[in-house]
């Protein structure tokens, strides 16, 4: 257990590293996350009621696209220089490598989602404050990189990886974010959440069926 | 073969035994039924024409591909595939340098260290890095090194965590004078330390004065001789 552990913080370690030095993976959320919002704010109506309904998926939208853009650059990053036949040939875990992508992953989206919640508040004059935002998008960040680290490892030697990646991965995403709007939504609309358990139970339970399909599958993709 | 080498293969611990290996790309059966042993100090040069499976090989007995069939591939007694701590004892240079261009040469080796749980690590890189030659350069990053310079450093991660074998995929492949001086002065060190060295090359002349055995891969088959 404390190989495995000092093995994840190592991949970790060095994932953060690289985007300290290049900041790529910012960078790219960053503007497109503010870009997308910027031309709703001219399409969008005016009247405040629309604005607070499309909140949840607007903002979902674009943590999706941008969680994708993630996915890409974290991904590619083993790619170059055929770093996964370093982990091949190393003595570790691989379980290890599938759960720091997650990780590093879900830190990026999490951390964009949770900027665009007071971003939207600004440019279309709503205010969507609500401490359940914080446990909410993390189930939901956490379900999408942890089924996307996997869909992106079996993509990530195919020459029609960036056709392939969505063509796969949004099918199977599909539920997870239809279930996170719903819950965000009400959550921004100041409903008790006791209305919505159940698509709560469902968005932990997403999030349990798709780690643990990592966990088990993600080993024998690498070495198949 | 003469009666003292004979004498000398049956003295030395096998460090690497496998056996029947099998490999198929489409139709094409690259490696038929290969057999080989590594023994405590030998530094075995496998040679073959491109597109043979030299490199195929290479990459079974690192443990980074999977053949198709085998009787076994044990390294130091442990079977490769089923034990992956044994993977250990073995480090590999491949035709990729396996760096990450965006770190520097120490944060590399560093990341390294950490995967092979290397002891009094920072000694280890500093002691690699000075033998290379690149402990001016070792806060640059790996993008902006020579060919030359990333295989040093590649030379260095494979050898960061002292390993029992070396497997090496056509190491000299962009090293300059000085660097090919220093990689058969290591092979040389690894022999008298009763490790083992098994490299490619479509260069046999230039080895003569380190290695300890030919072996030449063709239609599949291992075949060769004690030098």
């Amino acid at each position: 257990m404390k190989k495995f552990l000092v093995t994840l913080i190592a991949l970790i370690r060095k994932d953060l590293t690289i985007e300290r030095h290049t900041r790529e993976i910012f960078l790219v959320m960053f503007f497109f996350a503010v870009s997308i919002l910027f031309i709703l704010n001219f399409v969008l109506d005016t009247e405040i009621k629309t604005r607070y309904n499309s909140a949840a998926g607007l903002i979902w939208i674009i943590s999706v696209i941008s969680g994708q853009l993630c996915l890409n650059q974290i991904m590619s990053l083993e790619k170059e220089n055929d770093m996964m036949q370093a982990f091949l040939a190393a003595p570790i875990p691989l379980t290890a490598v599938y759960i720091s992508k997650t990780i590093t992953c879900f830190l990026g989206m999490y951390g964009m989602t949770l900027f665009l919640f007071p971003l939207y508040s600004i440019f279309y004059n709503v205010s969507l404050y609500s401490a359940n935002l914080l446990w909410i998008a993390a189930l939901g960040c956490w379900g999408y990189a942890s089924m996307g680290v996997i869909i992106s490892a079996m993509t990530i030697q195919t020459r029609m990886r960036d056709i392939l990646m969505p063509v796969l991965f949004f099918p199977v995403i599909i539920p997870l974010i239809v279930t996170v709007v719903k819950v965000t939504q009400t959550s921004f609309l100041g409903e008790s959440l006791s209305s919505v358990t159940v698509w709560i139970s469902q968005l932990v339970v997403f999030n349990i069926i798709f780690t643990t399909i990592g966990i088990i599958s993600f080993d024998s993709l690498m070495k198949d | 073969m003469s009666n003292s080498n004979l004498l000398l293969d049956s003295l030395e611990q096998p460090i690497l035994t496998a056996k029947k290996i099998r490999k198929k790309f489409g139709r094409l059966q690259v490696l038929r039924s290969v057999n080989i042993q590594i023994r405590q100090g030998d530094c075995i040069v496998l040679t073959g024409e491109n597109g043979v499976g030299k490199s195929t090989l290479i990459r079974i007995l690192s443990g980074t591909m999977k053949p198709d069939d085998y009787e076994s591939i044990r390294i130091c007694g442990e079977e490769l595939f089923e034990l992956d701590l044994s993977k250990k004892k073995i480090g590999l240079v491949s035709h990729q340098s396996m760096l990450y261009s965006d770190l520097t040469a120490l944060e590399n080796l560093q990341f390294f260290t950490r995967l092979y749980g290397v002891q009094n690590s920072e000694e280890k890189i500093r002691n690699i890095l000075d033998r290379f030659g690149l402990s001016l350069r070792k806060n640059d990053p790996i993008r902006s090194y020579s060919r030359g310079m990333q295989q040093r450093i590649s030379i260095s991660r494979a050898l960061i965590h002292d390993p029992e074998l070396l497997l090496m995929d056509e190491p000299f492949t962009g090293l300059d004078e000085k660097g090919t001086r220093i990689l058969k002065e290591i092979i040389l060190e690894m022999k008298v330390l009763k490790k083992a060295v098994l490299l490619t090359t479509h260069d046999p002349n230039s080895m003569s004065e380190i290695a300890t055995k030919y072996l030449n891969l063709e239609k599949g088959m291992v075949t060769g001789d004690v030098v």
